[in-house]
């Protein structure tokens, strides 16, 4: 088995996107109520695959890891563990290998938070900001009022 | 090698390099700059895709060891609570700076008389008040007239809006009875010398697509470069070179192609930043200078100032559209000048950040622990987004000669010259500062509403600001360049970035630089008859 899971490749064979794709969604799973789809959803997920870029070897480390664990602490493949065991091994390996879980979190949300779907859930135009930018309101500039009337109070030399 | 010989040679494209070449236009000399750089491309800036917030953190971060474009070279800042923050390209550190544009305040030239810590300036506040007053003229500064932390100054464009978190820390502020104002900042809010007003892309410190901050590839060189000015960009100055009277002969520096080429020059005028140029001084070595160049009083690379930053942040409950909109907003000065009863001398200023977008809210809120990963993600996730605004103290450094950069004995950049190191530590005086900021900030925060607060301070990722390692003075003994930017060793070179900043004040330094290197290209120009006797 860790053989298959050489961190000198450039790419992920078939396991690793197994085990990155239940990652993914165990950091980020659906939400009926919400109607947001988990990060492992294709479009999510393809996104992440092809964002991962300089990150390979570090995520690969992760991915070995929970596999590695998976397999020592419950006899069965990351992927085959329910929601709750993964999360749980995430976290374990969060503890272990901060930096690398991280950059798996990382381009999890980074994808994960720019789909169109997940965007309008929260409200926001699913748009680059430029050209059309963004209002903003002036605001109340009378709240400076107090302000205006205090003494200069800076040192003269 | 090349052989050509200029009149002056700018070394860096920057917020220095900028506005001296365009002061010095006026002479009608033949000037030259290098920069190690390109021009950058505002139609790629990251605010034109959707992967906007993702590139902040890779081709567009601030720490040139993430980005690792071919532009940048390696800094070894493993001994530094603080890294590094900086752009190698056309406009410098301009290009991925938020833009905040104050003035250095009078007492900050007059430290040691005022407050008896480190070093005044050789010049002071009247000295540069006419050049302030270019550097925002040219830059084109928003803000209001009339705020009492600063002698009378008149900002070209009216401020930049509040907006929610704006209007909720100014009603905090005023619960408390501190001091705010709307920021000076160097974005545009009508249409100025052909910028377009600003359009709250929110992306202040990836590059503003809109062209509405001013950065001083749009700003000061194009003028410069219609005036007669050549900017050759992709060009690396591994070294300062000298004739056997001791004065710069030129530079040698590699192209885009790494080919090693040789430009002669009358004046050489260094540019570089904080950083790159006393790593330049100090990879030039020769018989006359073995220590590095201009550095008889051993003061290059020394005294390495950043500004320690904390970051303070509120969780509302109530959506506050943090991600529109620029990062400047309003400041505070209320902590500014001395007060000893604080245990501390000087002091900082606070700035307001708005807010993050989705992926920065994430990120953040997993790493201050506020954010489930798992069935609680969505909770937590819509519980945060939106509605964290806050703010950042930037607090004044002060010069220790032990913090400073030397050239890193292994690591080396592409071409080979050797990558600076930087050995700092924050000072008794900072920590102090920085857990009165964190406490201030949090009065200030729950006055304006916040349910939650978080800091984090120093801000690791905070090294903007680079300054005081070939400082000015008259005492050739404990200086590198004289009052008016002129090395004490070498009568045709001068230093006019960051470097030479004898005290690092509590706000951003970019307004100030500016101002130096109009300053001192005007000293050039008026003194061109006896420059270098």
């Amino acid at each position: 088995m860790n053989s298959t899971l050489n961190s000198a490749q450039l790419h992920f064979n078939n396991l690793q996107q197994q085990i990155l794709r239940a990652a993914v969604n165990t950091i980020v799973p659906a939400d009926s109520e919400l109607n947001v789809p988990g990060a492992g959803d294709t479009l999510i997920f393809a996104d992440i695959v092809a964002s991962i870029g300089a990150r390979h070897s570090e995520i690969n480390t992760a991915l070995t890891a929970l596999h590695e664990t998976s397999v020592q602490q419950w006899q069965l493949a990351f992927e085959q563990l329910n929601s709750v065991q993964q999360l749980q091994l995430v976290h374990e390996c969060q503890q272990a290998m901060p930096e690398q879980i991280w950059s798996l979190i990382s381009v999890t949300f980074e994808c994960y938070y720019r789909d169109d779907r997940v965007m309008q859930s929260l409200d926001m135009d699913a748009r680059p900001a430029f050209p059309q930018g963004f209002e903003v309101d002036q605001g109340d500039w009378s709240l400076l009022d107090p302000v205006k009337k205090r003494a200069p109070f800076y040192r003269p030399t | 090698m090349n052989e050509q010989t200029v009149d002056v040679l700018i070394v860096g494209a920057g917020a220095s390099g900028a506005a001296a070449a365009w002061s010095l236009a006026d002479t009608h000399m033949h000037i030259v700059c290098l920069e190690q750089g390109d021009w950058p491309d505002p139609a790629h800036y990251p605010s034109t895709g959707r992967d906007a917030e993702a590139r902040g953190q890779a081709d567009f971060s601030v720490s040139p060891n993430r980005r690792q474009l071919p532009a940048d070279y390696p800094i070894n800042e493993d001994n530094s609570p603080i890294k590094v923050a900086n752009y190698n390209g056309v406009g410098g550190g301009t290009v991925l700076y938020a833009g905040h544009f104050p003035r250095f305040h009078p007492s900050d030239f007059r430290v040691k008389s005022l407050d008896g810590v480190a070093d005044d300036w050789p010049i002071d506040y009247a000295t540069l008040e006419p050049f302030y007053q270019q550097s925002e003229q040219l830059t084109g500064v928003s803000g209001l007239a009339g705020d009492p932390a600063y002698p009378p100054k008149q900002p070209q464009m009216p401020p930049l809006p509040l907006g929610e978190p704006g209007q909720a820390l100014g009603r905090g502020f005023n619960q408390l009875n501190w001091h705010w104002w709307p920021s000076d900042s160097a974005i545009a809010t009508e249409a100025y010398n052909g910028r377009a007003p600003c359009i709250n892309l929110g992306a202040c410190i990836s590059g503003c697509a809109q062209g509405a901050k001013a950065s001083t590839d749009i700003t000061f060189w194009p003028e410069a470069i219609r005036r007669g000015v050549e900017l050759r960009s992709g060009c690396r100055v591994r070294e300062i070179t000298v004739d056997k009277n001791g004065m710069a002969s030129g530079a040698i520096y590699y192209d885009a192609d790494g080919a090693e080429h040789f430009i002669g020059a009358h004046v050489v005028i260094m540019a570089s930043n904080g950083i790159g140029t006393p790593r330049i001084l100090l990879n030039s070595r020769s018989t006359a200078f073995p220590d590095g160049l201009a550095n008889s009083s051993g003061r290059v690379g020394k005294n390495l100032m950043f500004h320690p930053y904390a970051a303070i942040n509120g969780i509302f409950d109530r959506p506050l559209a943090t991600y529109k909109g620029p990062h400047d907003s309003i400041w505070s000065q209320q902590f500014y000048e001395t007060d000893t009863s604080r245990g501390f001398l000087r002091g900082y200023t606070f700035e307001a950040t708005r807010g993050m977008g989705p992926m920065g809210t994430a990120l953040t809120g997993l790493a201050q622990g506020k954010l489930a990963l798992g069935p609680d993600h969505h909770r937590d996730f819509r519980r945060l987004f939106n509605r964290i605004t806050g703010m950042v103290a930037i607090c004044e450094d002060f010069p220790e000669l032990h913090n400073q950069v030397t050239l890193d004995p292994v690591l080396t950049d592409s071409n080979g010259i050797p990558a600076p190191k930087i050995d700092y530590t924050l000072s008794d005086n900072s920590i102090k500062m920085l857990d009165h900021a964190v406490a201030r900030a949090e009065e200030v925060l729950r006055a304006a509403g916040a349910q939650e607060v978080f800091s984090t301070a120093p801000l690791a990722q905070g090294g903007w600001h680079l300054m005081g390692t070939a400082r000015m003075g008259v005492d050739a003994r404990s200086s590198v360049v004289n009052e008016w930017g002129r090395s004490h060793d070498v009568k045709n070179l001068f230093i006019i970035d960051g470097s030479i900043f004898v005290t690092s004040a509590g706000v951003n330094p970019t307004c100030t630089i500016q101002a130096l290197a109009l300053y001192i290209a005007d000293q050039i120009k008026n003194r061109l008859e006896t420059l270098f006797d």
